[in-house]
């Protein structure tokens, strides 16, 4: 990491500095404007919400805030339920993705055999078929295979999206092959070479699909949606959509609905963006 | 296999030194891509092919579906005739060429503008990303409200320094491009998260060599960055392109279509013609003009970014 | 009838003897697949002492699900059936959106539900993936329980498909302090097109607020609620024998014109295709008039401060009859093959029970209920929004003023891209006469697709 520009060119660079922070934090503030703004709403009474002036912090008006519509949410006791549905099917799916993703990009990468080209165009072409197109014949296998209102029956045909391989495939291509070489000579079998070599390399992407098939899987609808039938196993986002009205009489209902329903994904980002970064760090100082 | 290595930006051929020959990798190969493949073929591949199957059958009782009756091309005949279908493809198009684009470089600028010796990088990241574990349920609700002429964020501010802010959901002209806009802020995240982790795996080595040489700044990025990204570079205009192709849950939600159909989708029509109406073939055909786009794309997408084999 | 019965069934036993992924299934895979598949009384048609349990989804949410909740927990807890054995309904909430694919999904893997609910306006299209009702009741004493009205909902090119729980028509809600501002009396609103116009004119000269949003949610589906009664109190024709789209017919054209006109010339309303913009400028008080379904109540009074009233939307131009656009939930049986005869019949008889028995869902959620003896009932009677909605609805009902929503015989009767046309109009995206013509062709596509 290179240190403070050599002294003689520090004005320039101090403005350049200066500038992308404030290009990066402009941009960072007005991201945030839109959710912040829903953070707010959701602590509004309904008839702070109906008037077309903006409220940001009604206490400093005067106005008050309230903490009805997340009480609301709450007292359902099947929130934690959901929550924990949520969990299982996101976390469940998320951990059988990156192994068996990982491995057949290991074995597409690493491994020499034939037909490798075709499987990987094969894969790559079925990412293209449209989600809606595969949901009745989708709907038909996963009944009889007796998985209809089951967590595999959702945490199976997310498996088999083909993202992931796609992503690690082109993650894996970059890892210089001295390292398995090395290895090789040493005597490590593939087994040891995916585990010791290619993993531990690969973190950082890793980490990143991780988190990826956590949020999607997370807010999966419609194909939860289809395949539980029972309100105890729903997913959050699907569960929660059911305490409100189809239209928009109690706005600030939605608002608490999207913020609770979005929480534990943002915590779990939170948790998780260290294991991004650290790797990485780890990973440049030893390239 | 010409066309398929270009696709696939040819499959990594390294030679390695194995103990046992050929044939034990060819197995090993096969074990460890297994497992994926199981779950793929069973999950994906099986009902996608049964939709090509649809694609050419017709089924006169929607709630028997064994009932089908032979129509061979007929229906893509009918898509080809279908002026709903070619206004769908127009909105899909124009929501494709404002998002995605946008998409990509952004990301790339975020991850490269976080990546230098910027001061709260954890800060930056979260917020940069957070709107990506929103659901597509929150984040219309949101820019509904947003975008809302009487009651908007947007306009009211806008109002404060003009006299009559545009109608952004009402108006055919702007609809698209307002989709789009919140779709970037929307899905932005991803893109950049990829590609910080790809400019963090570049080595510092080579920057530091350059600089040795003289080159910095522009250069440096022309000459390092670039290329050493490429592969994810390809990833995510791949990848957006077939995620944006395939929009469909905010003209749903937010404008119906509208207003006069001037946001609507391939995928929302195919939405409506399989789920809504029940006309299985039909919207099956709808999917694989889809595919056959988006394979054109892909091809064109190769050849032009090119792939790093090095 | 999904003739893949014995195929599917086989296949199905087949492939779970093979032992598939272990179904991780949760609390209690509610009657269907295994458990009943031999289990309840196969055809001697006789309740002896079983107990069945009756999978029924429904997709009330809001106010209206802790109605359902109640009514549903009062049947297990007091079994009023008349037979030995003990019926438990088995209820499962699932979200309104995306209702009827989730229905149609199951359906395709004979995997629904025993009993569920569904919109009267669909039992012609979805004919061919219900039993009838008819099938398992006695339709001469059934059809006693329930208004002819009703009844005629429900009745299908003769087949009685399903059971009705409600109607739901609509009507004109209007602002009473809008009202006194212009100059209006607020006790004694519109009764025809010429006192209407009076009062829309009235607030749009006198006051600053809109006179009238065609609905609320500025959608198409409301749009077509409001374009639709008009045009028959018209005279008009909506579909021929055929199920052609007539929307071009005189009366159509007109409607249309009147729409254009309301956001134009008449200066009644904003040219706008804004969602829920009616809504909010109805509760915020900026307009004097919306016209929505019997729904509206709850929300209205859940809004301090807005003092509203109700008259009958019979004000449409040239009016030749009255009429009145309804539509209804029902309970129907959706196919299934593991349910047997006995277990169709108990069903019925549920559907029966919740439909003529709980005056609460009319009471409390404001609908039009389907049973005479809740009509009569005092509890009705003084409900809450009798006076105010609920009479006026029984009026209406009395002089058979309600006609349906088109039972179309194929596609989505609600689909809302199916009037989205209306809306283009009103804002003026479209003239009126692009726009009708761009609803035959969607509408027609639809049904013909």
């Amino acid at each position: 990491m290179t240190d403070a520009p050599i002294r003689s060119r520090l004005d320039s660079d101090t403005v350049r500095n200066a500038l992308l922070h404030v290009f990066l934090y402009g941009l960072a503030f007005l991201m945030a404007v839109p959710y912040l703004y829903t953070i707010s709403r959701s602590f509004q009474p309904n008839e702070l919400l109906r008037d077309p002036r903006p409220y940001w912090i009604p206490p400093l008006v005067g106005e008050p805030v309230t903490l009805e519509h997340y009480q609301y949410l709450v007292n359902n006791t099947l929130v934690v339920e959901w929550t924990i549905n949520t969990f299982v099917i996101a976390g469940g799916a998320t951990i059988l993705i990156v192994v068996i993703d990982s491995m057949i990009a290991f074995s597409l990468t690493r491994l020499d055999w034939p037909g490798q080209s075709a499987i990987l165009g094969l894969i790559l072409a079925s990412f293209m078929v449209p989600y809606y197109m595969n949901i009745v014949p989708l709907y038909q296998i996963v009944s009889d295979l007796g998985l209809i209102n089951s967590y595999w029956g959702v945490i199976l045909p997310a498996a088999a999206s083909p993202l992931g391989v796609f992503l690690l495939y082109q993650f894996f291509k970059d890892i210089p092959e001295e390292y398995e070489e090395a290895a090789r000579l040493d005597g490590f079998s593939t087994f040891q070479v995916y585990t010791r070599i290619i993993l531990p390399l690969a973190k950082p992407i890793l980490s990143a699909l991780a988190l990826f098939m956590f949020v999607y899987n997370w807010n999966a609808f419609l194909w939860p949606l289809l395949v539980l039938s029972e309100q105890t196993a729903y997913t959050l986002p699907i569960g929660l959509v059911n305490l409100y009205q189809g239209n928009i009489d109690t706005p600030g209902l939605h608002m608490a609905v999207a913020i609770l329903g979005s929480l534990p994904l943002f915590i779990v980002y939170l948790l998780f963006q260290g294991q991004l970064v650290r790797a990485v760090q780890m990973q440049g100082a030893t390239g | 296999m010409g066309l398929t290595e270009r696709f696939t930006g040819g499959a990594d051929t390294t030679k390695r030194k194995t103990v046992a020959g050929f044939r034990k990798e060819t197995i090993e190969g096969i074990v460890w891509s297994l497992p994926y493949l199981a779950v793929f073929a069973v999950f994906l591949v099986w009902p996608a092919l049964r939709g090509l199957y649809m694609s050419l059958h017709t089924y006169p009782n929607k709630f028997d579906l064994s009932q089908t009756e032979w129509v061979g091309l007929q229906n893509y005949v009918e898509l080809f005739n279908d002026p709903v279908f070619y206004n769908a493809m127009e909105g899909t198009f124009l929501f494709v060429a404002i998002s995605v684009p946008l998409l990509v470089i952004l990301g790339l600028v975020m991850a490269l503008g976080v990546n230098k010796n910027v001061a709260g990088k954890r800060t930056l990241r979260a917020i940069y990303f957070s709107p990506y574990v929103l659901t597509v349920a929150v984040v219309t609700l949101v820019w509904v409200q947003m975008y809302s002429t009487s009651f908007g964020l947007i306009n009211y501010y806008l109002g404060f320094i003009m006299e009559n802010p545009p109608g952004w959901l009402t108006s055919t002209n702007l609809v698209m491009p307002a989709l789009a806009f919140m779709t970037v802020w929307w899905l932005v995240g991803f893109n950049f998260v990829i590609f910080l982790a790809a400019r963090q795996s570049i080595p510092d080595r080579l920057y530091e060599a350059a600089q040795l040489d003289g080159a910095h700044g522009w250069r440096a990025f022309k000459d390092i960055t670039l290329p050493q990204m490429r592969n994810s570079v390809v990833f995510v205009v791949m990848v957006q392109f077939i995620l944006q192709f395939q929009v469909f849950a905010q003209p749903y939600v937010m404008t119906q279509g509208g207003p006069k159909d001037s946001s609507d989708t391939l995928v929302y029509y195919l939405y409506r013609s399989a789920f809504s109406q029940q006309e299985f073939g039909y919207g099956a055909a709808m999917g694989y003009v889809l595919v056959a786009i988006l394979i054109v794309i892909a091809i064109i997408n190769f050849k032009v970014i090119g792939d790093s084999n090095d | 009838m999904g003739r893949k019965s014995a195929t599917r069934e086989t296949r199905r036993k087949f492939i779970k003897s093979v032992g598939a992924a272990g179904t991780v299934a949760l609390a209690g895979c509610g009657g269907n697949g295994g458990g009943d598949g031999g289990s309840d009384g196969g055809s001697t048609g006789n309740a002896g002492s079983d107990s069945y349990e009756i999978t029924f989804w429904e997709p009330f949410s809001g106010g209206e699900g802790p109605i359902m909740e109640n009514i549903v927990q009062q049947f297990n807890e007091n079994q009023p059936l008349d037979t030995d054995a003990e019926v438990t309904i088995n209820r499962q909430r699932t979200p309104w959106d995306n209702y009827y694919n989730k229905l149609f999904t199951a359906l395709s893997g004979d995997e629904a539900p025993d009993m569920t609910v569904m919109h009267a306006a669909y039992l012609r299209a979805w004919s061919g993936g219900i039993d009838p009702m008819g099938d398992y009741i006695d339709t001469d004493t059934y059809s006693e329980d329930y208004t002819a009205s009703h009844w005629d909902l429900v009745t299908v090119d003769g087949s009685v498909n399903a059971l009705p729980m409600d109607m739901h028509p609509i009507g004109v809600y209007y602002n009473k302090d809008l009202f006194e501002q212009a100059g209006l009396d607020p006790e004694s609103p519109p009764t025809n097109w010429d006192e209407f116009q009076q009062a829309g004119n009235a607030v749009a000269e006198n006051t600053d607020a809109h006179a009238f949003t065609q609905s609320p949610y500025n959608d198409g589906f409301g749009s077509f609620r409001t374009w639709s009664t008009w045009v028959k109190q018209q005279g008009g024709t909506l579909f021929d024998d055929e199920w052609n789209p007539m929307f071009d017919n005189e009366a159509g054209q007109n409607i249309s014109q009147l729409f254009y006109d309301m956001t134009g010339d008449m200066g009644w309303s904003q040219q706008t295709s804004e969602a829920d913009w009616g809504n909010n400028a109805f509760q915020n008080g900026n307009c004097a008039m919306a016209m929505n379904g019997t729904w509206y109540v709850a929300a209205l009074d859940s809004v301090d401060g807005l003092s509203w009233d109700f008259f009958k939307p019979t004000v449409g131009p040239n009016k030749q009859q009255d009429k009145v656009w309804a539509d209804g939930h029902t309970l129907v049986l959706p196919q299934k093959q593991s349910r047997s005869d006995a277990k169709s019949e108990i069903a019925a008889q549920v559907a029966h029970w919740m439909t003529t028995a709980n005056p609460a869902w009319a009471t409390e959620a404001g609908h039009l209920p389907a049973a005479t003896s809740i009509y009569e009932s005092d509890e009705f009677q003084n409900s809450a929004y009798y006076d105010k909605t609920l009479s006026k609805y029984v009026e209406m009902a009395e002089d058979e003023t309600y006609f349906y929503h088109p039972k179309v015989p194929d596609g989505d009767p609600n689909a809302q891209n199916w009037y989205n046309w209306l809306v283009d109009i009103w804002a003026h995206d479209s003239e009126p006469q692009e726009g009708i013509e761009s609803g035959i062709q969607t509408v027609g596509d639809g049904i013909s697709g």
